[in-house]
């Protein structure tokens, strides 16, 4: 292969790499605690628990990605000042444990598929089924616990690489 | 519920590196005997192939079902971004063969 490309096609592969990658790299900036944040939990097997902390207050409805129809509700509450954390405990229940055709979630202390709690607290969701099922939710309250580098530099890198391949096709020859 | 099985996604994975990486020799071969500059295009492009296969299959292997705020970096959210950055550069690579540069008069 000869040539070279030409300054300008540099120039403007560079300038364009960088302005993505600040973009890429501009969510992972925003303050993390007032993202909307996918959770999911591993797959539960019969006994097996998954535990969430909610830090902050607000709404959010979950349900079973398996089971569609399972949902349930947090109401995460402004919490007291004089209120140490807590943990609720949330009972997976399916029809193969006797629990009379139920299949759903529910609240220990309320009976219900609705956990009452305040910011900080805890919830646990135990598999008392006979069948696997997930969690899954948007929680306000948990950061991102992704790095904030990978997305940009992996924007970056796979940019760069389509720069340097068409620039190579377009290089003057000598 | 679709059961998880190792075997059936490395199989599927695996065999798909494994394939990559045979016409990746081919095609390096095929440029080294005919000289032309589009075959490495296309080499790279079966390489890229043969990278992704092999990055899913450790992924998948690793933790099938981490959710895509665990910290680990190949984690289901990660790898669905990890590939398609690699799509991005395989298309590239395809398409670059046919891109011409004007000839002056």
């Amino acid at each position: 292969m000869t040539g070279r490309p030409s300054p300008r096609l540099r120039a403007a592969a560079v300038l364009g790499l960088l302005g993505l990658a600040l973009a890429c790299g501009a969510p992972s900036r925003a303050d993390p605690v007032d993202q909307p944040h996918a959770v999911l939990s591993p797959l539960l097997g019969p006994g097996e628990a998954f535990t969430a902390t909610f830090a902050l207050p607000g709404q959010s409805a979950y349900h079973c990605h398996l089971h569609p129809g399972m949902t349930g509700l947090l109401d995460v509450q402004a919490a007291p000042s004089d209120s140490a954390p807590r943990t609720h405990v949330v009972h997976i229940l399916d029809p193969r444990n006797g629990s009379a055709g139920r299949l759903g979630f529910q609240d220990a202390q309320s009976g219900t598929s609705t956990t009452t709690l305040a910011a900080g607290d805890s919830v646990v969701w135990i598999n008392d089924g006979n069948l696997t099922h997930d969690v899954a939710f948007q929680a306000r309250a948990q950061a991102p616990t992704d790095p904030g580098w990978f997305e940009p530099l992996v924007a970056g890198l796979a940019l760069a690489a389509v720069a340097v391949i068409v620039a190579s096709r377009l290089r003057k020859p000598r | 519920m679709v059961q998880y099985h190792a075997a059936i996604t490395f199989a599927l994975v695996g065999g798909v590196a494994l394939i990559s990486l045979g016409l990746t020799v081919l095609a390096f071969r095929a440029r080294a005997r005919t000289g032309s500059s589009r075959l490495l295009y296309v080499a790279l492009a079966f390489l890229l192939f043969c990278l992704k296969s092999g990055l899913t299959a450790f992924a998948l292997l690793e933790d099938p079902t981490s959710p895509s705020n665990d910290p680990f970096p190949l984690g289901h959210g990660h790898l669905e971004f990890l590939g398609s950055a690699f799509d991005l550069v395989i298309v590239a690579l395809l398409a670059a063969p046919f891109i011409r540069r004007r000839s002056p008069e």
